[in-house]
C-alpha cells in the first residue's frame, strides 16, 4: 500500500473515531443531568434577541400581590412587571407588548386567535425605531377594552440602553369578561379553560420575537380570572306623561336604562308594591292589570305585571325560560329603552299615585 | 401746654394694629372675613357637588340650601330658584320658599309640596332650607336668590341636573371552607375577596345585603348603608358558624339600593326604580382540598387528586357521613391498591359501613404506584336504605418515575453521534476511492506510453516483485490486488 494513500485513511480515521467519541461523550454529560429548564417559548432565531424575565401581575394594593390564580376586579389597576434584556442595544427593539386575553374556553387559544371583540382581549403596545431608552409615554392600549394608567407606570434602567424593569399599569373596562378563578396552574401550558391568559412579547430589527408566558419562580403559565360585575343606571323616574281620569290609561316617558354586565345576563323587574296614593296609602291602583312594560328590548310583546313581588317579574332582556342576553362583545355598556303604560281604574281616588319598581341584572350562573 | 407722656408710644400700635384689622377684612378671604350673606347647598348627608365651580342641584332630591345672613333675620326669608325665561311658571322652572322668623314657619308659597319643614331650620344669622325642584324640572341653568324682607341679600348660579342612579357591583367568587362538625369564624378579608359597590350617578343610594340562607351566620365587614355620590366602597363578608355536617351550601345574596332622599311627585302617577343584583356565596362544610360529594342523604369526602410518588407507598382519608348505612367498593387503575382501613382492620370489598350523620366515618386508602403515569382511585357507594349507587373517582397524578429522561437523551445522541460517525467514515471511503482512482489513472498514463515490450517486461518484474514479497507480505493487500488486475494468479500467491 503506497503511503498517499494510506496517511489520509489514518487521519480520516482517527478524526473521525475522535470525533465519534467527542459527540458521545457531550451525550452522556448531557444526558446525566435529567432536569428540565423552562422559560420564554418563542421563535428566537438569532444568539443576541431579546430576553423576557421577571414576569409577573400584580395588584396595587400598599403590598402588592401577584394576581396569578386570582380573580381580578374590573376598574381597578393592576400591573404588569417584567424585564426587557436587548443585548445589542435597545435601538434594535421594535416592539413590546403585554397582553391579556380570554381564552373563549380552549386553553390552546393565542392572542390572534381570540377574535370575539374587544371584551375579550387586550394589550399595551409599544412601538420602537432606533429608540436608545423605552419610557412609559411609549405605551398604549390596544385591541381591547382596557384603560392604561401611565401615572401608575414606570419604566427603570437595570443597564442604561440595554435593559429596562417595566410596570405598565392598566385597569379593566367594566365588561371584561368574566372568568371563575384559575385552579389547576400549569408549567407547561395554559390550562384553565375559560380563564384569561397574560404573556409579554419583544420583537427587533433581526426578526426575533419572543414571548414569556410564565410567572418568573413558579413558572407557572400566566392566568387569572375576573370577578363578575353588573352595573345599572337609570337617567330618572317614570311619570305617566299626562293626568289620567278614571277608566284611562296613559304611557310614562321614556326611560333609557344603561346596562353593564361582563357575563350573560337577564334584565328583568317586578314591582315591590301596587301604586299608592301619596298621602293616604289606604287608596291603591293594583298593578295587576293596570301597569305594563311596552315592549323593548328581548320583548315579544308588552310585558303585563300579574301583581307584585318577585314572582311576577316582567323580562326586558332574556327570558323567563330562562333564555340569557348575550353579553356585549365590544361594546363597554348597552342600553334599553323602558316605558310604562299606567291604566287607571274607574272609581280610582283622584291624587298622586306612586310605586317602586325593582330592577334586577340577573348573571346567568355559574361562571364556566 | 399739658404733655401727653408716651402718647406716641400707645397709638403707634393702636394704629398698627387697626390697618391689620382693615387689611384683612378688605382682603383676607370670605371665611375669616365679617361674613356677608352668601348662599350654599349640598344634598342632605353629601358633599356639595359641583361642575366646574357652579353648584349642582339634582332635580327631584332633597337638598339643603344653606342662607348665611350677616345677622339673625327679623322678616321674612325668601328662596327663590328661577330658570330665567322659563315659562309658564310651574314646577319645571319656578320655585319660592319662605321662612318666617317670627313664626317659625316654613312654607312653599308656590306649590305647598317642594320644602321639608321638619328638616328645615333657623340658627342665628344661617337659614337652612331643606327643599327640592320637580324630578321632570328642567335641567339647565338656574339662579338661587335669598332675600330678607323683600330685599335681595345673596343670589347664586347653579347647575339644575337630571337626577340619575347608577350603581355597580363587583362580586368575585365567594367560597368559605370550613372543617365539619366545628365552629368556626372565617372573613374574606383573608383572602382579600370583596364586594365591591360603586356610585356613579348623582344620587346618594341606600344599600343592604341579605342572604337568602344563612341569615344569621353572615355579616358585612364595615358595612355602609349609603352609597354616596362617588363613592367607591369595598365590603368584605364574615361567617360565624355553629357545627354542621359536610356539605355544600349555596347562598344568594343580594344587594338592595333604593336611590335616598327623593322629593315626591307633584303631578301624575310615578313609578320609582329600585336596583338588586344577586351574588352567589358557597360554603363548603369539609376537610381542607377535599372534593365534597353528596349521594342522596350521605356525603363522601375524598381528595379529588392525589400525589403519590412513583414506587412508594402513598395513603390518605377519605370520610363517609350520612344518615343510612352504605356499602363500600373500591378499585383501582394504574396503581395498586394496598388496601382500605378502617382504623387498623382492613375492608374486604363490597365493605358494609355503618354511617351516622353527626360524626364522620374516616377511612385510609393505601396505595402502591408500581409504574410511571396518572392512575386513579374508584369509590363505589351503594346505599342500603334507598339502593342509589354512585362512583366517585380519586386521581393519582405520579410524581417521578424510571429514569428513562437521560438513558432517552443518551439514546438519541448516540443516533446522532452514530450518524456522524457513519458520515464520517463515508468521508473516508469517498475519499480513498478518489485516491485509487487517481492511482488507476496514473497507472493507465504509463500503460499508454509504454510498448508491447516494455510491458511484458513491467509484467515480468510485478511477477518477480511478488515472488519476492510472497513469503513476508500479504499478497490480498489491495496494492497488490491493483497489481494483479488482468493476470493470471501465480502459484502460490494466495495463502
Amino acid at each position: 500500500m503506497s503511503d498517499f494513500v494510506s496517511v489520509p485513511l489514518r487521519r480520516s480515521l482517527v478524526a473521525g473515531f475522535v470525533f465519534f467519541a467527542m459527540v458521545m461523550s457531550l451525550g452522556q454529560a448531557l444526558a446525566g443531568d435529567s432536569s428540565s429548564q423552562s422559560g420564554s417559548v418563542g421563535a428566537t432565531v438569532t444568539a443576541n434577541a431579546p430576553q423576557i424575565t421577571n414576569f409577573d401581575m400584580k395588584d396595587t394594593s400598599g403590598s402588592p400581590a401577584t394576581i396569578i390564580g386570582t380573580q381580578i376586579v374590573v376598574l381597578t389597576t393592576y400591573t404588569f412587571n417584567f424585564r426587557v434584556n436587548a443585548p445589542n442595544g435597545w435601538a434594535d427593539i421594535t416592539h413590546v407588548y403585554a397582553r391579556i386575553w380570554h381564552d373563549g374556553g380552549n386553553d390552546v387559544t393565542d392572542y390572534a386567535g381570540q377574535t370575539t371583540g374587544a371584551n375579550y382581549k387586550a394589550s399595551l403596545a409599544a412601538t420602537y425605531s432606533s429608540a436608545s431608552a423605552p419610557a412609559v409615554t411609549d405605551f398604549s392600549a390596544v385591541d381591547g377594552n382596557i384603560q392604561y394608567v401611565q401615572g401608575s407606570s414606570s419604566v427603570t434602567a437595570v443597564v442604561a440602553g440595554q435593559t429596562y424593569d417595566f410596570v405598565l399599569a392598566f385597569q379593566d373596562h367594566a365588561q371584561m369578561r368574566a372568568a371563575k378563578t384559575p385552579t389547576s396552574l400549569s408549567t407547561t401550558q395554559y390550562n384553565n379553560a375559560n380563564s384569561w391568559n397574560a404573556e409579554i412579547e419583544a420583537t427587533d430589527i433581526s426578526s426575533n420575537d419572543v414571548f414569556q408566558h410564565q410567572q418568573t419562580g413558579t413558572n407557572d403559565y400566566f392566568e387569572f380570572g375576573v370577578a363578575t360585575y353588573t352595573s345599572v343606571t337609570f337617567t330618572g323616574p317614570w311619570t305617566a306623561t299626562t293626568t289620567i281620569a278614571p277608566g284611562g290609561n296613559s304611557n310614562t316617558n321614556a326611560v333609557t336604562i344603561t346596562r353593564i354586565s361582563n357575563f350573560e345576563f337577564q334584565l328583568y323587574a317586578y314591582f315591590s308594591t301596587d301604586l299608592i296614593k301619596q298621602g293616604d296609602a289606604t287608596k291603591t291602583i293594583p298593578v295587576s292589570g293596570n301597569v305594563l312594560i311596552r315592549q323593548t328590548g328581548d320583548m315579544g310583546g308588552d310585558g303585563t305585571f300579574t301583581g307584585t313581588g318577585s314572582g311576577n317579574k316582567v323580562y326586558v332582556l332574556g327570558s323567563v325560560t330562562p333564555t340569557y342576553h348575550t353579553m356585549d362583545a365590544s361594546a363597554d355598556s348597552g342600553t334599553v329603552s323602558v316605558t310604562f303604560n299606567i291604566a287607571v281604574p274607574l272609581g280610582t281616588s283622584a291624587g298622586t299615585y306612586q310605586g317602586t319598581v325593582v330592577f334586577t341584572v340577573q348573571q346567568k350562573t355559574p361562571l364556566p | 401746654m399739658a404733655r401727653i407722656p408716651d402718647r406716641n408710644g400707645v397709638l403707634g400700635p393702636v394704629v398698627f394694629l387697626l390697618l391689620i384689622a382693615i387689611v384683612t377684612m378688605v382682603l383676607g378671604p370670605p371665611e375669616v372675613r365679617a361674613a356677608a350673606p352668601d348662599l350654599s347647598l349640598h344634598m342632605v348627608g353629601e358633599a356639595p357637588q359641583f361642575d366646574g365651580t357652579t353648584p349642582i342641584l339634582v332635580a327631584g332630591i332633597w337638598h339643603e340650601i344653606d342662607v348665611n345672613l350677616t345677622a339673625a333675620p327679623a322678616q321674612n326669608v325668601t328662596l327663590q330658584a328661577l330658570l330665567p325665561g322659563g315659562t309658564p311658571i310651574g314646577p319645571a322652572n319656578t320655585y319660592a320658599w319662605d321662612f318666617n322668623p317670627v313664626t317659625g314657619s316654613w312654607t312653599d308659597s308656590l306649590y305647598n309640596a317642594f320644602i321639608r319643614a321638619d328638616l328645615s331650620y333657623g340658627s342665628g344669622s344661617l337659614v337652612v332650607f331643606v327643599v327640592g325642584v320637580d324630578a321632570d324640572a328642567t335641567v339647565g341653568i338656574w339662579t338661587l336668590t335669598a332675600s330678607v324682607g323683600g330685599t335681595t341679600a345673596a343670589s347664586e348660579t347653579i347647575e339644575v341636573q337630571g337626577a340619575q342612579v347608577s350603581y355597580g357591583l363587583s362580586t368575585p367568587d365567594f367560597t368559605f371552607r370550613v372543617d365539619p362538625f366545628t365552629s368556626a369564624q372565617a372573613s374574606s378579608q383573608t383572602g382579600n375577596v370583596y364586594v365591591r359597590t360603586i356610585n356613579q350617578g348623582n344620587v346618594p343610594l341606600g344599600m343592604l345585603v341579605s342572604f337568602d340562607t344563612l341569615q344569621s351566620a353572615f355579616s358585612v365587614v364595615n358595612p355602609s348603608n349609603v352609597a354616596h355620590l362617588g363613592s367607591d366602597a369595598r365590603y368584605f363578608l364574615a361567617l360565624s358558624l355553629g357545627p354542621l355536617p359536610p356539605q355544600v351550601i349555596t347562598v344568594t345574596a343580594r344587594t338592595n339600593v333604593t336611590p335616598l332622599y327623593v322629593v315626591p311627585s307633584a303631578g301624575a302617577s310615578r313609578i320609582v326604580a329600585v336596583v338588586q343584583q344577586p351574588f352567589a356565596i358557597t360554603v363548603e362544610v369539609g376537610h381542607s382540598g377535599y372534593a365534597i360529594q353528596t349521594i342522596g342523604n350521605v356525603v363522601f369526602q375524598t381528595l379529588a387528586t392525589v400525589k403519590a410518588t412513583y414506587a412508594s407507598l402513598t395513603t390518605w382519608q377519605v370520610y363517609l357521613t350520612g344518615a343510612q348505612n352504605v356499602t363500600l367498593d373500591v378499585a383501582a387503575t394504574g396503581v395498586r391498591l394496598k388496601g382500605v382501613f378502617s382504623g387498623t382492620q382492613a375492608l374486604a370489598f363490597p365493605a358494609p359501613l355503618t354511617l351516622a350523620p353527626t360524626a364522620e366515618l374516616p377511612l385510609t386508602v393505601q396505595i402502591e404506584v408500581p409504574n410511571a403515569g396518572a392512575g386513579s382511585v374508584t369509590f363505589t357507594i351503594h346505599l342500603l336504605g334507598t339502593g342509589d349507587t354512585e362512583v366517585f373517582t380519586t386521581q393519582v397524578a405520579v410524581i417521578g418515575g424510571p429514569d428513562t429522561s437521560g438513558a432517552a437523551t443518551a439514546t438519541v445522541l448516540w443516533i446522532a453521534g452514530a450518524a456522524l460517525a457513519a458520515s464520517v467514515f463515508g468521508l473516508i471511503s469517498l475519499n480513498t476511492v478518489r485516491h485509487r482512482k487517481k492511482l488507476r489513472n496514473a497507472a493507465m498514463e504509463k500503460s499508454v506510453k509504454k510498448g508491447y515490450h516494455a510491458r511484458r517486461q513491467e509484467r515480468a518484474r510485478n511477477r518477480n516483485r511478488r515472488h519476492y514479497k510472497g513469503g513476508k507480505g500479504n499478497a490480498r493487500s489491495k496494492g497488490a490486488g491493483q497489481g494483479q488486475r488482468g493476470t493470471t494468479p501465480a502459484k502460490g500467491a494466495r495463502p
